[in-house]
């Protein structure tokens, strides 16, 4: 029988674990709560980009970005990966690492190199151990555009100079704050159709300035950005939604465990009682 | 007469109004748009924006992007805005010392045109904020 002292201390200490804990889920609710809005904030932008490349895409097929050209040898492919700097939100981080090994895997046999860009502590340390990092970005507190700048610019820079043949982005996609799934998507090189397809309505402008190939130089750059911004975003928001549910269940669990060794200690304290009990009565007994 | 001024940002809409006239920083020099302008769409490079809306008249610092004119409704599609008075005055105009230092750095050197392409880039940005902030 565990002494009635233990017991007690065990009590204490799982009730400072829950205090953490949903002290813990209650912050992820509230930066999940601004994760969402820099979400919904990016649409019209998306919205606005996509359907203006769709409009220079129709009427000027011949129109051409080097970022669009697929490379004739493909010889190295970049896999950024996107995690969250911290633990502590449930599978969320290991879900996005397998499937960066696997795309890695799956395009072994295409690609003569596979390197990695790993964005976020977690990624940063698991294929720090495992394959050529070539860079690395950790620290983000709260995502700015200009964070998607830079690692677009590196991406930008290594295609055009023919270091890389191909670049693909791994992030956990923010469905709801109960599902977040792993996406795998090319970056480079882009391709402007499938972006199209989400473009609402379109104006038709009669005039473009200079011309449709210095839009496009502005345009498809922005785009590739857009494109990891919203995967910072997307893995911003769901690692806030992962931390909270995982929070929740830890919540609870010590819930469980703190009743279960509250019946705990009060048999103990019974079976005492009772303990001293007989030994008085078998005392007085004896006199 | 008034224009519909929409600017939109990747992170949210920076200015949604309807205005006088708007001067642009376009890839082609600056260019202003009042009512009745000619339905055209053009490329922006970094620099200063100037929105007249009758009442005042507002400065911003906006990086590259593009410009849509449609009937009296622009829309402006930029990496960043800035407004005058979101501006710290003094921490632009060091931003821009350091980017002119860089720049002086690099030349004479034969380092990589990427690099300095990427300074020039940091030094419009700067000298465009500090330009915006002080006639803001």
């Amino acid at each position: 029988m565990p002494n009635l002292k233990d017991i007690k201390r065990r009590i204490g200490s799982v009730k400072n674990t829950q205090k953490i804990t949903s002290a813990m889920r209650m912050v992820a609710a509230a930066k999940l709560r601004r994760a969402q809005d820099a979400i919904i904030a990016a649409r019209p932008y998306a919205k606005r980009m996509y359907a203006t490349l769709g409009e220079i895409g129709k009427r000027q097929t011949d129109a051409e970005h080097v970022l669009l050209q697929p490379h004739e040898q493909l010889r190295v492919l970049e896999v950024v990966v996107v995690t969250s700097d911290r633990g502590l939100c449930g599978g969320f981080n290991s879900y996005a690492l397998k499937a960066a090994s696997k795309v890695i895997e799956e395009q072994g046999a295409e690609f003569d190199r596979i390197v990695v860009t790993a964005v976020g502590r977690k990624a940063a340390e698991y294929f720090g151990k495992r394959t050529d990092v070539v860079r690395a970005w950790t620290g983000m507190a709260t995502i700015e555009y200009a964070n998607a700048v830079e690692i677009a610019e590196h991406l930008s820079a290594r295609y055009e100079a023919g270091e890389i043949d191909g670049a693909v982005l791994v992030y956990n996609e923010f469905i709801s704050a109960m599902t977040q799934t792993p996406n795998a998507d090319t970056l480079l090189p882009l391709s402007v159709e499938e972006e199209v397809g989400e473009a609402g309505e379109t104006v038709v402008p009669f005039e473009i300035e200079p011309d449709a190939n210095a839009l496009l130089n502005v345009l498809v750059p922005q785009a590739l950005e857009f494109a990891i911004y919203r995967a910072l975003l997307e893995n911003q928001a769901g690692e806030h939604a992962a931390r909270m549910t995982a929070m929740e269940s830890a919540t609870r669990n010590s819930e469980d465990m703190i009743q279960s060794l509250t019946l705990q200690y009060n048999r103990a304290r019974q079976a005492a009682i009772t303990k001293e009990l007989v030994e008085i009565v078998s005392g007085a007994e004896a006199l | 007469m008034a224009i519909d001024l929409t600017v939109v940002t990747p992170e949210g809409q920076a200015y949604d109004k309807a205005v006088e006239s708007v001067v642009l920083p376009g890839v082609e020099g600056a260019f202003g748009v009042l009512s009745g302008h000619e339905v055209f769409m053009t490329a922006l490079q970094t620099g200063e924006m100037t929105i007249e809306t009758g009442a005042e008249t507002l400065y911003a610092a906006v990086s590259k992007g593009f410009a849509e004119v449609h009937e009296d409704v622009v829309t402006v599609m930029v990496g960043s805005c800035e407004f005058a008075h979101e501006i710290d005055l003094d921490r632009a105009k060091v931003a821009a010392e350091r980017a002119q230092a860089q720049l002086e750095e690099m030349r004479g050197t034969d380092e990589g045109e990427e690099l300095y392409q990427e300074y020039q880039e940091a030094y419009s940005k700067a000298v465009a904020r500090v330009t915006a902030a002080e006639r803001g």
